[in-house]
């Protein structure tokens, strides 16, 4: 099994300017001293897009607070865009997932965007008509600034997640931490959010995303990070989403699956089998496909 | 026309009123501004639960002789922070560690006060207030607490706001979150003491939840519920001020109950939420 | 089309909500009458309590205008003040309170408001003096006079030239209350030296008891407190053991706690007045002469 990084071998124009983008090591995390990640290695280098995939409570959640220091490691470290300890906040941005954050609370879409920059300003500063233009730009990346003066509590999903995206990226950070960015999403607005991804990327930010959509980790990302608490497996999706790295990451959910009843899960496949796990090259048994996106389902409707 | 004017002018020839002025508005203007985060955060029932524990600082004060309000300040300080202790290290609620703060702060105020001989009387004043007994002295001071209150609010507005709403990613930001975790209740808990002469510790809810919710249905965004808030609070202050004067009924109450009258004002007639425009507003639907 | 959200719309609704609560507020001042103004060149006297709005009245005859700030039936434990009392003491030339526990929850009210020509008494003065805490004095008439020569003194303070006729109101006033004294003393003097226990909710009588012999037992120390258990015990026990046939109450403080006791003692609940007149009892010489007469019907 493939856990250690492989180099990539397409994105030739974005160097590694000092070391990786973001270097797991030998990390421990978790709650109240409870580790919920265990030996955690791996390495994300700059300009490439990582997914994390696994099933709820694998630690996919806990694994992004580490990166932003949200939660201390237990043991291990983590070093973001080369520099140990608590990662310098103006290189990093992150999404949380959409539902813990209060849509009813009385701001609007271009007040949202503009906290991104707060970072910029220490305590007892005011935010400048710089930050303003940096938020409005961040707007228009995410083709969001028609909106501007919406309450958040009026947008769609799609339009949820974008403004989230925007307040993530409006300080211009090279790493982008995203929690669940396809949860909630159609097959479009996911399309959409990956196509800008990949502009945000051509402009140098490394980006890694946790999911339960195996058919987004195998199509659109460099990486795959098969997460379960421990570490299945980490490389290019071709190479690591195999049937046996699956059934370690999702197995147990996938029992309870099946004792659900198998007519739900083969419907579910048949309904997904255009995207499905149509990336993978060269392994495709129906097991893998049925099992995989049985996963999807069962997360998504928790 | 002429007894119109003297209405309006009669009030402030009594120097009690002008001090009852000054002091309810400087409580009503910091309630009116904590209370949008109050309302925001969902925190209404820990400014009630301040308010009734620092009855037992209170009593201490007044049992030992020394200043009631500085006893209530002394007794709010720690509950708020042990309110926001609770819930934050153990798997208590929010509310519960509230309820226990609540009662227990309320309880020994109340075995306090029965040692003292005018139980009902003294107790009637702590839980009531009496914005008309107030002296200059009390005045200047709870000019002074609730400035300090209105410039931190202004300073760490931003950080305040992020936090509010939304709390993972100010602290991925590296907004010291656990820090504003911590001062915001006791923003509440040093509004509610500086309230308290005004309107008594059963009605200072009132004053922090009631102007804010009003503003909530007026304005839509955060800088206009703010000043929707203080305008509303003001008004509550100076319209119930009249009433009581030309009424002759208590004060505090008096205050309450105007800001209610708003509160209904504008569920009713609010421009962007009113019940009355969105029920005259409803499409009717085509009929088959 | 204009649409309601718009800004200018909103503007002008909020000043019609503004217009409505200046109507609201002109009416309101319509019905205003908070206060009376003394009427001719009356004296004004404000007093804490209707009791001392009486004496007061008795001493300074037709030449004041008294107003008491806890109107007759309240009670001063739990009472509110309105600017309307507040206007009373700002344009009082006497303010004259109790003193002690009884009315100082008062006085910020009145230092915030009492003009500096004012003349304050505090009819107790003499009596706290000599170290006594129990603020309810006018239970013995003794005392009452007392009381009645403070508010003298402070009505010829504030009114020099009118000071023969309160000296004269005064000596009457005085004549009737050593009268009472004695009407009180051969009143309950009919009730047997064993019955002599005045058995009630709040303590205010103390002064009474040792004017005229009597044991008080009270369920709380101090005025309306709350009461503890072992204290309900402790008393019905007493009343069981002495056989006392009555326990009484004020008309203020109707305590639910003497109710049940005397039920389960099987014990009526007598009428008696420590401080607030009514619309029963409109003087404090009625006041204590029905105090005296229950307590002599019940127990004798």
């Amino acid at each position: 099994m493939n856990t250690k990084n492989t180099k990539s071998q397409e994105e030739t124009e974005i160097k590694a300017e000092a070391g990786p983008a973001l270097a797991v090591r030998n990390l421990w995390a978790g709650y109240d001293g409870k580790p919920v990640l265990e030996a955690v290695s791996f390495q994300v280098d700059r300009g490439d897009m990582v997914g994390i995939i696994g099933p709820n409570g694998s630690g996919k959640s806990t694994m992004i607070k580490t990166v932003l220091g949200l939660v201390k490691p237990l043991r291990g470290e983590v070093s973001v865009l080369g520099s140990e300890g608590d990662p310098e906040r103006g290189l990093v941005g992150y999404t949380p997932q959409t539902e813990l954050v209060d849509w009813d609370f009385p701001v609007t879409v271009a007040d949202v965007a503009l906290m991104g920059l707060y970072s910029r300003r220490g305590l007892f500063r005011r935010t400048t008509k710089e930050d303003r233009e940096a938020a409005e730009s961040a707007l228009e990346l995410v083709n969001m600034a028609g909106l501007r003066d919406r309450l958040i509590g009026e947008l769609s999903g799609g339009q949820r997640r974008r403004v989230l995206l925007a307040r993530a990226m409006a300080h211009e950070p090279k790493l982008l931490l995203l929690d669940e960015p396809m949860a909630g999403l159609d097959a479009t607005a996911q399309h959409q959010l990956l196509d800008l991804l990949d502009e945000l990327r051509a402009k140098g930010a490394t980006v890694v995303l946790s999911t339960h959509d195996l058919s987004c980790v195998s199509q659109r990302c460099d990486k795959a990070a098969c997460l379960n608490r421990r570490l299945i497996a980490f490389g290019k999706p071709s190479e690591v989403l195999t049937e046996q790295v699956l059934g370690d990451t999702f197995g147990t959910h996938l029992l309870m699956v099946h004792l659900d009843g198998q007519a739900y899960a083969y419907q579910h496949h048949t309904h997904t089998a255009g995207t499905g796990t149509a990336g993978i090259p060269g392994d495709g048994s129906p097991a893998i496909k049925s099992s995989a996106n049985t996963a999807t389902a069962a997360e998504s409707t928790e | 026309m002429i007894d119109l004017i003297d209405a309006v002018k009669e009030p402030w020839e009594f120097a009690f009123m002008q001090r009852a002025l000054l002091a309810a508005s400087f409580a009503a203007l910091v309630c009116s501004v904590v209370g949008v985060f109050v309302v925001l955060r969902g925190m209404a029932f820990m400014g009630d639960a301040v308010a009734h524990s620092s009855l037992a600082g209170m009593s201490v004060a007044y049992f030992f002789g020394g200043s009631i309000f500085w006893g209530a300040f002394a007794w709010a300080v720690p509950a708020s922070l042990a309110i926001t202790f609770i819930s934050r290290r153990t798997n208590l609620r929010l509310d519960t560690a509230i309820g226990i703060i609540f009662a227990s702060g309320f309880a020994v105020g109340i075995i306090l006060m029965s040692q003292v001989n005018n139980y009902t009387a003294d107790l009637f004043g702590l839980l009531f207030g009496n914005v008309l007994g107030v002296s200059w002295g009390e005045v200047f001071l709870i000019g002074i607490v609730a400035g300090c209150v209105l410039l931190t609010i202004t300073a760490l507005y931003k950080e305040l706001l992020f936090t509010a709403y939304d709390a993972t990613m100010s602290a991925a930001s590296g907004i010291p979150v656990s820090f504003l975790q911590y001062l915001l209740p006791l923003l509440v808990g040093i509004t509610t003491v500086a309230s308290l002469k005004a309107v008594g510790i059963v009605l200072v809810l009132a004053l922090l939840v009631t102007p804010a919710a009003t503003a909530a249905l007026m304005a839509r965004r955060l800088p206009g519920i703010m000043t929707y808030s203080v305008v509303t609070g003001l008004i509550a202050t100076v319209a119930g001020l009249y009433l009581s004067f030309h009424a002759d009924l208590p004060t505090g109450p008096s205050i309450v109950v105007v800001a209610t009258g708003m509160f209904l004002a504008a569920l009713l007639f609010s421009p962007s939420r009113g019940m009355v425009w969105q029920h005259w507003r409803t499409v009717p639907l085509p009929s088959e | 089309m204009l649409r309601w959200n718009n800004p200018l719309l909103s503007k002008r609704i909020s000043a019609l909500l503004a217009a409505i609560m200046l109507l609201v507020l002109a009416s309101a001042c319509g019905s205003s009458q908070a206060t009376e103004p003394p009427s001719g060149n009356r004296l004004a006297v404000v007093t804490t309590t209707a009791l001392l709005a009486d004496l007061a009245r008795n001493v300074g005859g037709e030449l004041v205008q008294v107003t008491a700030l806890v109107p007759p039936g309240a009670d001063v434990h739990s009472f509110q003040s309105t600017p309307g009392d507040s206007v009373a003491i700002s344009l009082a030339d006497l303010m004259v309170s109790n003193g002690g526990d009884l009315d100082r929850f008062l006085d910020p009210l009145i230092q915030g408001s009492l003009s500096d020509d004012a003349v304050r008494v505090v009819a107790a003065r003499p009596l706290l003096a000599a170290g006594n805490t129990d603020p309810h004095f006018w239970q013995n008439p003794e005392f009452t006079v007392t009381y009645v020569e403070e508010i003298r003194d402070g009505l010829i303070n504030a009114d020099p030239g009118n000071a023969a006729t309160y000296q004269a109101n005064f000596d009457t006033y005085k004549d009737r209350l050593i009268k009472l004294d004695f009407d009180i003393a051969s009143t309950i003097g009919r009730v047997g030296q064993a019955r002599r226990r005045l058995i009630t909710f709040h303590d205010a009588f103390g002064h009474f008891a040792s004017r005229y012999g009597w044991k008080v037992t009270a369920f709380v120390a101090s005025d309306g407190g709350e009461v503890s258990p072992g204290r309900v015990v402790e008393i019905l026990e007493e009343v069981r053991e002495q056989g006392i046939p009555a326990v009484f109450a004020e008309p203020q403080f109707r305590s639910d706690v003497l109710d049940n006791a005397a039920q389960e003692a099987g014990v009526e609940v007598g009428s008696i007045y420590s401080d607030a007149l009514d619309d029963d009892v409109t003087s404090y010489i009625d006041m204590m002469l029905f105090n005296a007469k229950n307590l002599a019907r019940l127990l004798r």
